[in-house]
């Protein structure tokens, strides 16, 4: 089976070049055991990966035009050869490894964290079947990267666009009912960039490993922006 | 509207939902009682409930316009000045169309 792999080292080449490497394709393989096989050909080469099961985050990769973990992508199911990229739009420090520092800058601006106002209770905050149900499909998010550097929005403004991922992220703390800083969080969103640059292109539903819809949690904060305002 | 997402948002929908519902009731118009000269066409543009019908459509058309070439430039033209320059060019170009639709429809209004 053969891979055709994105190979750069900005220290030392002058431009990334794509290089073929043979890896004997075994029953059941994921691309990030033949990722790793590479890797006893060529030491040099070099790629993020941790827990081989899709709950670290750590190899969103480009493959075959098509961002995906690596550890959960059988290789069976791709067409040969298989093209390896790193994610897109973002800077790379050397072979499939980008700078994901942005990414995370986006989800720091959301304040990821629950904001309760009133003193806190005794025990723990309680919550109804339905409010807890309020944020299946939201708080799944491994952060992985592969939506938001699949949107054409985040593309063109990384740093003012918040992405998909920061904007389901922001979703999960409006709909939490447990957070009292709903009003703060719309009104952080409403402004041209941070939400706005979505245009429901829908490439981030597409590529999210979890299968979550960040589209639909973006139409949420709509509409609860709708709700709340004056 | 410079610092606010959520309101040309909403215009953008609202103008939308407004010109799709005009855009009806002109066809049916030429559906179902097609004006026979263009004096005829003139006389019915100019009564007041259709005329004021058409201002309003065409105030939404420009804001629909606006919003959206806004958009785009956002998305493409980073640097601020060749954005500004952009909007002001389109900003002009969109006036001057809006002024010469409006003038239209008052004149046909003054026929009638
Ligand atoms: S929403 Fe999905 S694709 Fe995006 S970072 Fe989270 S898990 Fe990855
Ligand atoms: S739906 Fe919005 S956030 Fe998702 S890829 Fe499209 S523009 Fe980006
Ligand atoms: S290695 Fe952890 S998600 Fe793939």
């Amino acid at each position: 089976m053969e891979l055709r792999i994105y190979r750069y080292n900005p220290d030392t080449d002058q431009e990334p070049r794509m290089v073929s490497y043979q890896v004997e394709a075994e029953r059941g393989m994921m691309l990030r055991e033949a990722l790793m096989a590479v890797q006893r050909q060529d030491e040099s080469f070099t790629f993020r990966h941790s827990c081989g099961e899709g709950v670290c985050g750590s190899d969103g990769l480009n493959v075959n035009g098509r961002n995906m973990l690596a550890c959960i992508t059988p290789v069976e199911e791709l067409k040969t050869p298989i093209e390896v990229r790193p994610l897109p739009g973002r800077p790379v420090i050397r072979d499939l490894v980008v700078d994901m520092s942005g990414f995370y800058a986006q989800y720091e601006k959301t304040d990821p964290w629950l904001k309760p106002r009133d003193p806190p209770p005794q025990r723990e905050i309680r919550q109804t079947p339905e409010q807890r149900d309020a944020l299946d499909g939201l708080y799944e998010c491994i952060m992985c990267g592969c939506c938001s550097t699949a949107c054409p929005s985040f593309w063109w403004n990384p740093d003012k666009f918040l992405g998909p991922q920061a904007l389901l992220s922001a979703a999960r703390f409006v709909a939490d009912s447990r957070d009292q800083a709903t009003a703060e969080r719309l009104a952080f969103l409403d402004d041209r960039f941070r939400l706005f640059r979505c245009h429901g292109i829908m490439n981030c539903v597409e590529v999210c490993p979890k299968g979550l819809n960040p589209t639909k949690a973006i139409g949420y904060l709509k509409r609860r922006m709708l709700q709340e305002s004056p | 509207m410079q610092n606010n997402g959520l309101k040309p948002w909403l215009l953008q929908r609202l103008t939308a939902l407004y010109l799709a519902v005009w855009a009806l009731v002109i066809l049916g118009k030429f559906l179902f009682a097609p004006p026979e000269s263009f004096a005829a066409w003139q006389g019915w543009v100019g009564t007041p409930l259709c005329a004021t019908g058409f201002l309003i459509a065409i105030l939404a058309l420009l804001g629909h316009a606006w919003i959206g070439l806004h958009e785009v430039f956002i998305d493409y033209l980073h640097d601020w000045r060749i954005r500004i320059s952009a909007l002001t060019l389109f900003g002009l170009l969109l006036l001057g169309s809006g002024l010469w639709l409006i003038r239209a429809v008052l004149s046909a209004t003054l026929l009638g």
